[in-house]
């Protein structure tokens, strides 16, 4: 049921490391010649589509941890686990709020003028969620820096917006971009949860562990997130062979 | 023209419509982003001068090598309006990144009255440490002016004057840089700052 | 220090010490991806330089000489992203026309690089930073070199992970992660050069 968007990306996660999601995402928009595959039949009823797209972004298909969209972020601001969450719950606003924009604007859109329209309105709402960190969370603006607006060039967001906003209504691509973005700030969650643990003996500033645990620093490093993270897709992708067979 | 118009309508009624958005959402929000960073200033400047009833600010020109150099001298006055120090920003590169400091002198420009640090991304665990670390910021308070802060690294001699700094363990290299920032800024700060026989500045009401 | 001093300290610092990849995490989603052969990661470090040495140039002079004397600071990410986007386009456009074995060797990176992190992020860190427009080109050139370095030293160690026994969860993103994490703890050898 999931449009060709989805398809393309299944089968080059299968080619070659699912990384190549992210090329065929992109190549997809930029022949512009990309078919509007066939929307959706309202039949099967808005509602059960639009949880159905929700959970499957939340978990089968997490953009982050399956399609490996959305990472530079990841790695960055995942050291502790409040980073993480206000970034994902950022990017979360985003994806929504541009979905529904884009939805709402679907049938006007030329092909041409795609990857424009996409481009500038995510750049608007992530410009407003920067605006608001800095008003009312400064110290989680400051924490997280220039990262936040470089959710404008997460592949993520534009990857939601041309699979499914442009060619589903409102209802379901907010849904959708609830779950992608759930999906995502649970990956970093994740991520941030090994990393503060083992980094910093702490989670969500709570101290978990012992005094005498002498924290590992490379948790907080960059490289610490790089290993992590490689090690975490490695889990991931070996639990999903195991459950679907092949990739 | 039409058909330009017929292509781009979308666009143009985008960037209307959004502009329109940002420009309310900026105005809405500007006066608090504006009060954050003001607070955060007043914070540093607090910490460094903790008797300090009220402070005021008056921008002093440094000559750094020929280049002129604006920046804010924060004054602070306790309550029958005596001077207790003065505060100034410093900056420089650090480990990994900047450092930004504020720094501060007692009245008779003899000793630094601590450092506040506004911005460091130093290696967490290590040299990030001289955003939080009693110890280490404590070392600067009461440390004469002149001659210039050394360095020194723990296990190499106990500290024998107020002018040697021990640096954090594992973060010699992020310690050498903040005390070289503070250093440095004093040579320049120095002949911008009133003697003491002339305090012009007044505590603002 | 003299002016080219402070060049050569701003390129090492971006090449090296802030290298995009490895420091900053920027640029590792389509690379994740595309390159597992050392000529096309080059390939791409090449284009990317090329776009962000212009981008660079291009966003601060709008950010400098536009926005900031009219007080639309606010606009900036906008204004940034869809410089480097038509930027891209028009490049594009004009080596498809002009340089047409040039247009084809860069093949389908030219118009990846508009969502690459790192070009944007780049330019925001030239912002953050507060270079002026001569230190901007040059981050903007050295940075792309130091990433193009680090893609290619990725690439290079992925081809010869091909021939070594991996276990299958980890093949592919997992490993390069882990190898990008083991060859940032080399890079980290590099803080505190600059000084």
């Amino acid at each position: 049921m999931i449009d060709k968007g989805g398809a393309v990306i299944r089968r080059s996660a299968d080619g070659g490391g699912g990384g190549g999601a992210g090329v065929a995402a992109a190549a997809a928009m930029v022949g512009a010649g990309a078919p509007a595959a066939a929307a959706i039949p309202a039949d099967p009823g808005t509602g059960r589509i639009a949880v159905t797209q929700f959970v499957k972004q939340l978990w089968e298909e997490n953009p982050t941890l399956r399609t490996l969209l959305g990472m530079c972020p990841a790695l960055a601001v995942t050291a502790t686990c409040k980073p993480a969450l206000t970034m994902g719950l950022a990017v979360t606003f985003v994806v929504v709020c541009s979905n529904v924009m884009i939805s709402l604007m679907r049938r006007a859109l030329a092909p041409h003028l795609r990857i424009l329209m996409f481009t500038l309105t995510i750049a608007v709402f992530v410009t407003i969620a920067d605006l608001f960190l800095r008003a009312f969370l400064p110290e989680m603006s400051e924490v997280l820096g220039p990262f936040v607006p470089l959710i404008i060039v997460n592949c993520l967001i534009i990857s939601r917006a041309e699979s499914c906003a442009a060619k589903n209504g409102a209802f379901i691509s907010t849904l959708d971009g609830f779950g992608a973005g759930f999906g995502h700030a649970l990956a970093l969650l994740m991520l941030a949860t090994v990393r503060e643990i083992l980094g910093n003996g702490t989670w969500f500033d709570l101290r978990v562990l012992p005094s005498w645990w002498v924290p590992w620093t490379v948790m907080k490093l960059p490289a610490g997130a790089f290993i992590t993270l490689g090690f975490m897709l490695g889990t991931i992708t070996y639990l999903h062979t195991r459950r679907h067979g092949r990739g | 023209m039409l058909r330009f118009l017929k292509a781009s309508w979308l666009v143009l009624a985008s960037a209307f419509v959004f502009g329109l958005l940002l420009a309310g959402v900026h105005a809405s929000w500007q006066p608090r982003i504006e009060a954050n960073e003001r607070e955060k200033l007043q914070r540093g400047i607090r910490s460094i001068l903790v008797d300090a009833d009220s402070i005021a600010t008056r921008p002093i020109t440094l000559a750094t090598g020929g280049i002129a150099e604006q920046t804010d001298l924060y004054t602070g006055f306790d309550a029958a309006g005596q001077v207790v120090g003065y505060v100034y920003p410093a900056e420089g590169t650090g480990f990994q990144d900047k450092i930004k400091l504020l720094v501060g002198v007692d009245p008779d420009l003899s000793n630094y009255r601590g450092i506040a640090v506004i911005f460091a991304a130093e290696t967490p665990g290590f040299g990030d440490a001289i955003r939080d670390s009693a110890i280490f910021k404590g070392q600067f308070i009461g440390a004469p002016v002149d001659p210039p802060l050394t360095v020194i690294k723990v296990g190499d001699r106990s500290k024998t004057d107020d002018e040697e700094i021990v640096s954090i363990t594992g973060a010699t290299i992020t310690s050498e840089a903040a005390t070289t920032i503070i250093n440095r800024r004093w040579q320049q700060v120095r002949e911008a700052l009133p003697p003491t026989a002339q305090r012009g500045d007044q505590p603002q009401h | 220090m003299g002016g080219l001093t402070k060049l050569i300290v701003v390129f090492l610092s971006i090449a090296l010490v802030n290298n995009l990849v490895f420091m900053r995490f920027l640029g590792i989603c389509p690379y994740l991806g595309v390159s597992k052969k050392v000529d096309m990661a080059f390939g791409m470090g090449l284009a990317v330089t090329f776009v962000l040495t212009l981008s660079a140039t291009l966003t601060w002079i709008i950010n400098h000489l536009v926005l900031i004397p009219i007080h639309l600071e606010y606009t900036k990410y906008i204004a940034f992203i869809l410089v480097i986007a038509s930027m891209v386009q028009l490049v594009e456009m004009y080596l498809r026309k002009f340089y047409p074995t040039l247009y084809r060797a860069f093949g389908i990176f030219l118009p990846l690089i508009t969502t690459n992190c790192a070009i944007l992020g780049t330019c925001l860190f030239i912002d953050l930073w507060g270079y002026n427009l001569v230190k901007a080109v040059v981050a903007g050139f050295g940075g792309g070199l130091g990433f193009t370095m680090a893609i290619s030293i990725m690439a290079g160690i992925r081809e010869r992970l091909e021939l070594v026994d991996l276990p299958k969860a980890l093949a592919g993103p997992g490993i390069t992660l882990i190898t990008a994490g083991i060859l940032t703890l080399a890079f980290m050898g590099f803080s505190g050069m600059v000084k």
